[in-house]
């Protein structure tokens, strides 16, 4: 866990997910937003980790994989608990 | 003589949960196969819960523990907190939100206007409640009644109503009934200043109906005067799904860390400590969503 070296980066994506819930706690009620909460979310996650990983020189299938299926895993927890 | 095969089925195991040396890999719990695993179990749980809901309507539910007395008192602290007067409980409001509910759930509905076009005004018309300012706030899925008054006043338009000096009165209905398939107990409270002032509730006309509603919560629920118990709460049968397995995974990931730190294991991985801020915001996200029931 190189915290150091990635301070930034992972705050970035930090202050982007707080952000993201205070806005979304604030929306209010809506099934519609929720949905859309519950994509932004892994959405952003996947994306960052492309470009994070391109610019790193590390973006392997392997660990593209490897955020797909957190992003996948999140967003269908989301989904879940959004439809009930 | 050395087991060779003991100690290989040992290691391999312990690599479920740890760190692997010489692939660079993380525990196997945590490779993407086993995430489409932790997936598929949600998936599994969205089936599941689609299929009783046609197949068995009204055994998966929310639980709620909501009091007419309670909602009153609630939404008079507020006022009175914010300068305003207390209202006081009207029969006839009451029985306003109580048919208003009922309609809900006859025609599987929740919105302040039916689909037939018909008016949260029309419900105290028929009652004979003649008003010249009127009301209506609504939510659903909340355990108590301190849940429901609170998300109505941190909501602007709720809050509108819950402090609006037109209204003198308030009636409150908590119904359960089967809605979208689930068992679900609505909360209806209709505010309302009738046109002739003479008629408004007096404080012992009040308590003379709160004492009748206490009678008739003791005898719908002689244990416990609950309002609702549904056969399976599936919010709290959720939550506990997901908090388990978020936790197990947050845990595996912390694990993997920290032992690939211990033991310099220069895994070719994704990064774990942005893995964890994910999962970490998940758990606030889910936090979230199941803070509060809806209101409308």
């Amino acid at each position: 866990m190189n915290l150091r070296k990635h301070i930034i980066e992972y705050s970035f994506i930090a202050i982007y997910f707080g952000i993201l819930i205070y806005f979304f706690q604030n929306l209010g009620d809506s099934f519609f937003s929720k949905i859309i909460f519950a994509g932004a979310l892994p959405l952003f996650y996947l994306l960052w980790s492309v470009v994070h990983h391109y610019f790193e020189d590390r973006l392997t299938l392997h660990i593209f994989l490897e955020y797909l299926s957190i992003s996948l895993f999140v967003f269908i927890i989301l989904l879940t608990a959004s439809t009930l | 003589m050395i087991d060779l095969a003991r100690i290989k089925s040992q290691t391999s195991f312990k690599h479920h949960f740890l760190p692997h040396k010489e692939d660079k890999k993380r525990a196997k719990l945590l490779h993407h196969n086993f995430f489409h695993f932790y997936s598929a179990v949600f998936i599994l749980f969205l089936v599941l819960l689609s299929v009783s809901k046609t197949l068995l309507p009204g055994v998966l539910g929310y639980s709620s523990e909501i009091k007419v007395s309670e909602l009153l008192e609630k939404t008079n602290e507020i006022r009175v907190q914010n300068g305003l007067s207390k209202l006081v409980l009207n029969e006839k409001l009451s029985n306003a939100a109580k048919a208003k509910a009922d309609y809900m759930f006859k025609n599987n509905f929740w919105a302040h206007t039916a689909p037939d076009g018909t008016e949260p005004w029309d419900f105290i018309l028929q009652n004979n409640y003649d008003y010249s300012y009127a009301g209506e706030n609504l939510a659903r899925n909340f355990y108590y009644s301190s849940e429901v008054v609170q998300a109505w006043f941190n909501s602007p338009s709720h809050k509108e109503n819950l402090l609006s000096g037109n209204y003198d009165e308030v009636g409150f209905a908590v119904v359960t009934g089967v809605l979208d398939g689930y068992e679900t107990t609505l909360v209806v409270q209709m505010f309302g200043r009738p046109k002739d002032l003479k008629t408004i509730t007096t404080l012992e006309q009040q308590n003379k109906y709160l004492a009748s509603l206490k009678e008739k919560e003791l005898l719908t629920n002689p244990a416990s005067s609950v309002q609702s118990a549904a056969t399976i709460d599936i919010s709290a049968v959720f939550r506990y799904l997901a908090f388990s397995i978020l936790g197990f995974v947050l845990a595996l990931f912390l694990l993997d860390g920290f032992y690939s730190k211990k033991h310099g294991i220069d895994k070719f991985t994704g990064h774990t400590t942005a893995h964890l801020i994910m999962l970490v915001a998940t758990v606030v996200s889910l936090i979230v969503i199941f803070r509060n029931g809806k209101i409308l």
